[in-house]
């Protein structure tokens, strides 16, 4: 082979080696970028198909991604294949072609013939790539087979608020068997409810919670008006019967006047109250009827008059009872199914001495005050309302509730600036510590000098020193 | 494609002289023919060879065949403490001429030389050592402002004792750059041993068989010059000296933990060269990745200044370029980890 042929041989098999580079890893890339396709690819199918009603077809059109993919590994991997000059280099050093081979792509090589070269073997560890292009691939597969209502499940979900309604229409339906509302109310609210319990979504679960809170919100608002209406009801029954009970016991200790506004009061009562429980006028008789509407009320229709205000009152507790046992109400708080029952409980009270409190204080006040005072309690904890009048008893005691006032002896040092010179001695003088504090950090200071350093004046020293203070002083 | 490469008919002659002075050498000095052919590539190179190794394993022997095979002036000078600058490069001395006047005339010293064998030379003083630079380096010495060349061609072959420490001087760096190689002669196996034990009296070396004139030198010198280095080597050259920087992109773990400084510019002047010498004596026109390998650790092995790290870690600058060489692909193609290119 002369050397012009062997070097053409040797530049065709440089280029044959990369040209089998070059696909491998356009191969490779494409793998690569085909894997991350259909992973994206499934997801967005998997995102789309819950989300919306995107069909298979349409998703279908995500394939074209894999082309475009591989188009873009051929791009990628060819800037990645190395030069003509590194695969010569590489070929000439793995064929020990002792740089020959290098420099025939430079140099004229004369005469020098370059050994036949043996191209490597290329190898690729593909077991990864192609393991992961397998799970994309039945990733897509599975985002796309999946059954639409397993996809969708999500977006069609109902929510579930059936204990909701249940509550709220056991609430509706004791509220009419009690009266409270209106039958055809009652029924709008339960079309109502029925309607709310079917429409509800899990798409929007805040529309449907608010709109259920907005029903219980009118249930409970309706049950208690009912409730407090009732309760007014029976207050003023009460009222009725107290007065009636009342001057039924003793209505002999009254004057004719007080007897008199007492009848009259009464009837005025009753009228109203007759007009408010279609029930209680069934329950009295024809005269004495006739005798309340013509505001004729004798002594002798006490009697049936006190009788019918007690059936109905008690009629009325039995319904606000059955309300209050019913449970239903106690629920968000806004009746309170004690009280209903603490209501009919304080109307349970002992009248005969109500003759006498209206004879007590018929000049401060009219009957009808006195009455709703005598119904209204004493006050305080255990004697009625909290809008009965208050009773005080006497003050309490101030005992063990001040300090003793006890006045402290002065203080040494004070007492100090007060002493008076009794005599003088020419011996040492004798400290009493008895009844004198120690000063602490001020111990041996002079007594008002400001020093804390005390010289001390030896017995033998202190006549020269008392003489020295004593010397006459100079004018 | 202008260029052509050294022809068979023009290397051969050079290749035969070099070879047979390698033979000569290995036949002067026993078992030591790879030391032997990285002297004769240093010399080919037209380098100063630095010999490093105990007492008595032939670094002065060596040098002295060495001179005896090259018909060239040879001059020894014994490095000691209380050498001066004078004592190698010479002096003017005031001489007194035929007419009765006196001038300073200039008494050349044994730089003066083609062959400089420069025995236990970190013995002398950093001053006299530095007396060396501009010799080895531009080949010409400078006294009293007048610059004189030195023969050409000019060698310093140096030899130094890495033991016995006391009252010594360790080459600067500088003057360690100028050598092309620093090689380190080690002990003799059994088997030399006994072949000079057995065959040389008292140890002395036989006589050179063949000794190569001055022009036989200069045909090789200018054959070497024509010894082509194909541009992927150069690259390769220039790669290995670079990654011997810690801010390198190529450097290993190794460079960036114990080299405080790497090679020179320099060092990939001497790498080439060398190479250049490998391949000739190996017979080629052309430079090989292998000959870059075989010259790269003489040529680098002086050039990397290490820290302190590496001498408590225990390690040389010979390891880490061998990691070097055997982490550095030469060829520069980067393949995806998962592919290989196998035989």
């Amino acid at each position: 082979m002369n050397p012009q042929s062997n070097s053409a041989h040797h530049d065709q098999s440089v280029r044959r080696f990369i040209r089998r580079l070059a696909w491998l890893l356009a191969f490779r890339q494409s793998l690569t970028f085909v894997t991350v396709w259909c992973f994206l690819w499934g997801a967005v199918a998997l995102v789309l198909r819950a989300a919306s009603a995107t069909t298979r077809r349409q998703l279908l059109w995500g394939a074209i991604g894999i082309a475009v993919a591989a188009i873009a590994a051929a791009v990628v991997s060819r800037r990645r294949l190395p030069s003509l000059d590194s695969v010569r280099a590489m070929l000439d050093s793995r064929n020990d072609c002792g740089g020959l081979l290098m420099t025939g792509a430079d140099a004229d090589l004369g005469a020098w013939q370059t050994p036949e070269i043996t191209l490597p073997r290329l190898r690729w560890r593909k077991a990864r790539a192609f393991g992961l292009l397998a799970a994309s691939s039945a990733f897509v597969l599975i985002s796309l087979l999946a059954p639409v209502r397993f996809a969708a499940t999500g977006a069609s979900r109902p929510m579930d608020v059936s204990r909701e309604v249940e509550n709220l229409s056991a609430q509706i339906e004791a509220l009419k068997e009690a009266q409270v509302i209106e039958e055809a109310k009652a029924e709008a609210l339960e079309q109502k409810l029925d309607q709310l319990g079917q429409e509800a979504s899990g798409e929007d679960p805040a529309k449907t919670w608010e709109a259920l809170d907005h029903l219980n919100d009118a249930v409970e608002k309706a049950a208690k008006e009912a409730a407090e209406a009732a309760s007014a009801r029976r207050e003023r029954l009460a009222r009725a019967e107290a007065l009636a009970e009342g001057l039924m016991a003793g209505g002999d200790q009254l004057d004719s006047k007080t007897m008199t506004e007492a009848m009259r009061t009464l009837g005025e009562m009753t009228r109203e109250a007759v007009k408010e429980n279609e029930s209680l006028a069934s329950d009295l008789s024809p005269e004495t009827l006739e005798a309340i509407k013509s505001g004729s009320l004798k002594a002798e229709h006490l009697k049936d008059l006190s009788k019918a205000l007690s059936q109905n009152k008690s009629a009325l507790n039995q319904k606000l009872s059955k309300l209050s046992k019913s449970g239903q109400f106690g629920q968000f708080g806004r009746i309170n199914p004690n009280a209903l029952k603490g209501g009919a409980q304080a109307n349970r009270r002992d009248n005969s001495g109500l003759a006498r409190f209206l004879k007590e204080n018929a000049e401060k006040m009219s009957v009808d005050e006195a009455t709703l005072q005598w119904c209204a309690g004493k006050g305080g904890v255990d004697r009625g309302r909290g809008d009965a009048a208050m009773t005080w008893t006497d003050g309490s005691s101030e005992k063990d509730a001040r300090f003793k006032e006890k006045v402290l002896p002065p203080s040494s040092v004070a007492g100090l600036n007060d002493s008076q010179l009794v005599g003088l001695s020419a011996s040492a003088p004798t400290a009493d510590t008895s009844g004198v504090a120690a000063h602490g950090a001020l111990n041996g200071a002079a007594s008002g000098g400001g020093s804390a350093y005390t010289q001390t004046i030896l017995p033998r020293h202190r006549g020269a020193v008392r003489r020295y203070f004593d010397r006459p002083q100079s004018k | 494609m202008t260029e052509t490469i050294l022809q068979p008919e023009e290397i051969n002659p050079a290749v035969e002289l070099a070879n047979r002075a390698l033979a000569e050498l290995d036949r002067i000095l026993l078992g030591r023919s790879e030391l032997h052919r990285l002297v004769v590539a240093g010399v080919l190179s037209r380098g100063h060879i630095l010999l490093e190794g105990l007492p008595g394993v032939g670094k002065t022997a060596l040098v002295k065949a060495l001179g005896g095979l090259l018909n060239l002036q040879f001059s020894r000078v014994q490095f000691t403490p209380d050498l001066m600058p004078s004592d190698i490069l010479g002096a003017h001395i005031l001489q007194e001429n035929h007419d009765g006047r006196r001038a300073m005339e200039f008494h050349p010293g044994p730089v003066f030389t083609n062959l400089l064998l420069a025995d236990e030379i970190n013995r002398a003083s950093p001053k006299t050592q530095s007396a060396l630079l501009e010799a080895m380096q531009e080949r010409s010495v400078t006294l009293l402002g007048s610059t004189r060349p030195l023969p050409d061609p000019f060698f310093v072959l140096a030899s130094q004792n890495p033991i016995e420490l006391e009252g010594t001087y360790p080459l600067p760096e500088a003057q360690l750059d100028r050598f092309l190689f620093k090689l380190n002669v080690t002990g003799a196996d059994v088997e030399t041993l006994d072949r000079i034990i057995s065959t040389r009296r008292r140890g002395e070396p036989p006589a050179p068989n063949f000794v190569m004139s001055g022009e036989e030198l200069r045909l090789i010198f200018s054959v070497m010059d024509r010894v082509f280095l194909p541009r992927p080597v150069s690259l390769y050259i220039s790669r290995v000296v670079a990654a011997t920087h810690a801010d390198s992109g190529e450097a290993i773990d190794d460079v960036r933990d114990y080299v405080g400084y790497g090679a020179s510019p320099r060092a990939a002047i001497a790498m080439a060269e060398a190479a250049r010498a490998y391949a000739l004596l190996s017979g080629r026109p052309t430079v090989g990745f292998d000959d870059v390998k075989a010259v790269a650790s003489p040529t680098l092995n002086h050039r990397l200044v290490l820290n302190y790290k590496a001498r408590f870690d225990g390690v040389s600058s010979r390891s880490i370029i061998a990691k070097l060489i055997e982490r550095i692909d030469e060829t520069g193609i980067k393949l995806p980890r998962d592919v290989l290119i196998e035989a």
